[in-house]
């Protein structure tokens, strides 16, 4: 073995081993697998039904008009209850329809029409009552927690958790925003919020329904959720100011920096439950990252950050929309990987990843509706076919909750 | 129902016993993590739709790589690759000035640069230490386009790597 080919084994060896398992893999592959085959059995059926459909109507045809058989018609495949995945952390069946929301990794399409929202839940289906418009799901032990709007006025939302034997209301008023815990037992949301109103943050044990109330001097915006401490809020006088943590135990809230925007400090712009990791953005547009388990800040990048979107299922990863034009960048370990620029006259409405290269989008057109695109791999984005424009659209990110 | 359920226990314990091995090869085949993890999913499904004609973990883990290998050189066919340049870098204040100098020291930034096949053969030969036949078998060509494509390879690393090494017989000739 020559000198080259000799580092060259070593050097993939060492890379090779470098790489960590995939947790989850057996069960999402077996999940896929079975997805696929009901695919492509439909598929075989509808192309069999198809050709009799052709035999059938060619042989009606010799006949004459009159005696045609009516057209046969393709079953469009529909996905098997069982196959969803229980625990799909961090991918989606690729090309699954996209009416429904899976129990972890997930997204929902809302029809439009009042009263027929129906969200599937591994190992069930629960339909929502009629007229309600979701707007935030989170996963938790008990089933989905749904923030939903009962009517036209905004004002008149609920918290509900939803399961397969029914819908049973936590909250009603005004409720906003939803943060669950990692072991999906306790649940968070403010009440009260408006643009002049302080806010009540409730935190409930889902479990006994024990509620703990905490009076916050400013609008709060619910985050997300700091293992070990308690919810992440956005905390000023509008949406998206500084973050805040609350300690559920003490009632203590934690500001980052000095917690006051007017003095220029970085607003709230994503949180990762994976890695515990804030994200806030300051007036320079650049990214600051900090350990939310700590409070540590970690050193700004600045990278011209218009809005940032969202962290990819394991954290490593962060999507920005930059101000330049409207784009969808990756940026990974504080460096910008990948980009995705949105059509002219878009903006970008919300993001979730299907794995860790693959996103699906929304975006706004410059015609007011909304647009489902996926991106495979990086830069390579197609208008998802099914999804309907004009649509209201409700991602949520999946994540694992540990069963009961 | 009895043999399906037989078939998955066997595939799901294949699986977890050698998704890290799998993914390690993904991982060289396609430079980057995420891609190989794609690769790698991807190659199990077809394998799982595949399951009952492999009789033997053997078989299973022969037509896994099998397909890993082919499925990564047709994604590359189809510009599945296109996803580490970026049009336009914003700015970036941490220039990682050490992780430039530990590349320059390092192979793997240039097997990027190697085309699908050439890559293929240089993971198969000298990660899998697979034989020119096998690799031959695997990539389906013949021993002497591995060869060829094997020496390809070596010469481009060596060129990167030791540039006046490489050209010195034609500046001795000039």
């Amino acid at each position: 073995m020559t000198d080259i080919e000799q580092r060259l084994a070593t050097e993939l060896r060492e890379r090779a081993d470098s790489v960590d398992a995939l947790p989850g893999l057996q069960q999402r592959v077996i999940a896929e697998g079975r997805r696929t085959r009901v695919r492509r059995r439909a598929a075989a059926g509808g192309l069999a039904a198809v050709l009799i459909g052709l035999v059938v109507a060619a042989g009606a045809f010799g006949q004459g008009r009159d005696d045609a058989a009516p057209p046969a018609r393709t079953p469009a495949p529909s996905p098997v209850e069982s196959d969803l995945p229980a625990d799909d952390v961090r991918r989606l069946p690729k090309g699954g329809p996209p009416q429904l929301t899976w129990s972890a990794g997930n997204w929902v399409q809302q029809s439009g029409r009042p009263g027929d929202t129906t969200l599937s839940s591994s190992p069930g289906r629960a339909i929502l009552p009629a007229g309600w418009q979701v707007v935030r799901i989170a996963h938790s032990a008990e089933g989905l927690l749904v923030e939903a709007l009962r009517s036209d006025d905004w004002n008149d939302r609920v918290i509900a958790l939803v399961t397969q034997h029914g819908t049973d209301l936590l909250d009603k008023g005004s409720p906003l925003g939803l943060a669950v815990d990692a072991a999906g037992r306790r649940a968070a949301w403010s009440a009260g919020t408006g643009v002049d109103a302080p806010a009540v943050l409730r935190v409930m044990d889902l479990g006994s329904r024990r509620t703990q109330e905490i009076e916050l001097s400013h609008p709060a915006f619910m985050q997300g959720w700091v293992e070990g401490r308690g919810p992440v809020l956005s905390y000023a006088v509008t949406p998206g100011g500084p973050p805040v943590v609350l300690d559920v135990d003490s009632g203590e809230l934690t500001p980052f920096g000095d917690g006051n925007e007017d003095d220029g400090a970085p607003v709230f712009a994503g949180f990762s439950a994976a890695t515990q990791r804030l994200a806030m953005t300051d007036l320079e547009g650049c990214l600051v990252l900090a350990d939310a388990t700590t409070l540590d800040i970690e050193s700004p990048r600045c990278l011209g950050v218009g809005r940032v979107s969202a962290f990819s299922p394991s954290g490593a990863a962060l999507a920005i929309e930059s101000q330049d034009r409207a784009r969808l960048l990756i940026v990974t370990g504080g460096e910008v990987v990948a980009h995705h620029p949105l059509p002219r006259g878009t903006t970008l409405q919300q993001v979730v990843y299907e794995s860790e290269t693959r996103q699906l989008l929304v975006v706004h057109a410059r015609d007011g509706a909304s647009h489902v695109l996926r991106c495979l791999g990086f830069g390579q984005c197609e208008r998802v076919k099914s999804s309907e424009p004009g649509t209201a659209v409700v991602l949520a990110q999946g994540r694992t909750v540990p069963g009961r | 129902v009895g043999a399906v359920a037989a078939r998955e226990e066997l595939f799901g314990e294949f699986v977890s016993a050698r998704s890290r091995s799998l993914l390690g090869l993904a991982y060289l085949l396609t430079g980057n993590r995420h891609a190989g993890e794609d690769l790698v999913q991807t190659a199990l499904v077809k394998t799982y739709l595949a399951l009952g004609r492999l009789r033997s973990p053997d078989a299973i883990e022969s037509y896994v790589r099998r397909t890993m290998v082919t499925t990564y050189t047709s994604w590359r066919r189809r510009r599945w690759y296109g996803e580490t340049p970026v049009e336009t870098v914003p700015d970036v204040t941490d220039d990682g000035t050490f992780d430039a100098t530990d590349d320059r020291l390092s192979l793997w930034p240039h097997l990027r640069l190697l085309p699908p096949r050439q890559r293929a053969v240089v993971v198969l030969r000298f990660y899998e230490d697979l034989s020119e036949a096998q690799t031959a078998d695997l990539l389906g060509c013949s021993a002497g386009t591995v060869k060829s494509h094997a020496h390809r390879a070596l010469h481009t690393l060596r060129a990167v790597l030791e540039p006046d090494n490489t050209r010195e017989p034609a500046e001795d000739g000039a």
